[in-house]
């Protein structure tokens, strides 16, 4: 009894042992994921939560998936996903915004000292347009895009998604060029 | 102050890449428990929604009657769903009088809350620290058993908090310096006092300095 959730007794299926179990093994890792995505440990906590609601609503299809890699990648993707979603939120910044509890530079910067275009209005609003951009890609380089972008190596996103090394390297070159041509004259530096 | 954007996409998706790793090396640890229990209060509330049952299925005992209570009072108050997870809140007096002093494991204050709000995460999130801060205390839970009252019941992050009023911060100043929201440092304030059977920030300086502080580095992001 220890080993299992401490939830009401007698209530746990076999199903849904195997959903437990399968979160207790990837629940770590998803949250360096959405750590390192997001940077404070509030919206990390939120997206690990909410993936695994999202698994457990579609557990009857993901527990067909035919390997563990499988269940882990659709795990991995997920809490993705909801990591670009809460970085699209803006209501936790303007609730904090609106009280006066946090400046502009400390909502965004404050866990980002060295951002290279300094701490401006400019520079944030610029920051919040990547993201935003990167959430808005196709499905399918979408991933391996944020997960590119929360510090992960070609290596290390194959092993996640369940995909082959030389795949990454192709979804993150298209989603770069796709970036490219959202961002336009905003690709390159601008001028000083 | 120039129009033109300070930086490019190409700069800030490379800084973003190093900030990642180097994010790596300090990620905090997330209790897969909280997750857990809250990931099978959903499926009980699914569960129940799709049965038509209110809660009534899964829950019963104090639960049950907090959840009722918390559900009534909601509608009574008219707010949705949306409401709850946009930060609205109930008379936290009206809920501290229906449900105040029941004690409740842990899971069953999670499911109460979850059931109340129809299985919505997000309105649960606003729930949840409102229904802890209206006296619907959690009871000991076999992984973090605890003291009930004293410096000893308090949990990390309270100390922390704890800590940092000690030290005169203001309310605001807490939740930036931590990057928590107002919200919920009041509700780490409002348990802090609680545990300590203290009236005012003046008392949790007293206890705070019977217990020097181990690790001087309180102003980390939690």
């Amino acid at each position: 009894m220890t080993a299992g959730w401490a939830g009401p007794p007698g209530h746990q299926d076999e199903s849904h042992r195997a959903l437990e179990s399968l979160i207790r093994a990837t629940h770590a890792e998803l949250g360096r994921i959405a750590y390192r995505c997001l940077g404070n440990m509030a919206d990390a906590e939120d997206a690990i939560q909410n993936a695994c609601v999202k698994l457990m609503r579609s557990w009857p299809k993901v527990e067909g998936l035919a390997t563990g890699a499988q269940q882990r990648a659709y795990l991995v993707t997920t809490v993705t996903n909801e990591a670009l979603q809460i970085r699209r939120q803006p209501r936790r910044e303007r609730e904090l915004l609106a009280q006066g509890l946090l400046s502009a530079e400390q909502m965004d910067l404050g866990w980002m000292p060295d951002f290279p275009g300094g701490s401006g209005q400019a520079a944030r609003e610029q920051l919040r347009r990547v993201w935003k951009a990167i959430s808005e890609l196709p499905e399918e380089n979408r991933e391996v895009m944020a997960l590119r972008a929360a510090g992960y190596e070609y290596r290390e996103i194959a092993e996640m998604l369940d995909i082959a090394v030389s795949t990454v390297g192709s979804h993150v070159s298209s989603a770069r060029k796709r970036l490219r041509l959202i961002a336009g004259d905003d690709w390159e530096e601008g001028p000083a | 102050m120039s129009e033109q954007s300070p930086v490019g996409f190409r700069d800030i998706l490379d800084w973003l890449h190093e900030q990642g790793k180097r994010r790596a090396e300090a990620v905090p640890e997330f209790d897969v428990e909280k997750t857990l229990g809250l990931v099978f209060a959903v499926r009980d509330a699914d569960t129940d929604a799709r049965a038509g049952s209110a809660g009534a299925a899964v829950l019963s005992g104090p639960a049950a009657a907090v959840s009722a209570e918390l559900r009534r009072l909601r509608e009574q108050a008219g707010l949705t769903y949306r409401d709850l997870a946009d930060g609205a809140r109930y008379s936290l007096s009206t809920v501290a009088a229906a449900c105040g002093g029941r004690r409740l494991p842990t899971w069953a204050v999670t499911h109460a809350c979850v059931a109340a709000c129809g299985g919505d995460v997000d309105a649960m999130r606003g729930l949840y620290g409102q229904a802890l801060a209206a006296g619907v205390r959690r009871g000991r839970s076999s992984d973090h058993e605890r003291p009930a009252s004293g410096w000893g019941a308090l949990t990390p992050t309270e100390r922390k908090v704890a800590y940092l009023v000690a030290a005169g911060q203001s309310n605001p100043d807490i939740a930036a310096g931590l990057y928590l929201s107002r919200n919920t440092v009041q509700t780490h304030v409002s348990h802090i006092l609680a545990k300590l059977g203290a009236r005012s920030r003046a008392e949790i300086l007293s206890e705070a300095a019977r217990h020097p502080q181990a690790d001087p580095d309180n102003g980390r992001a939690l």
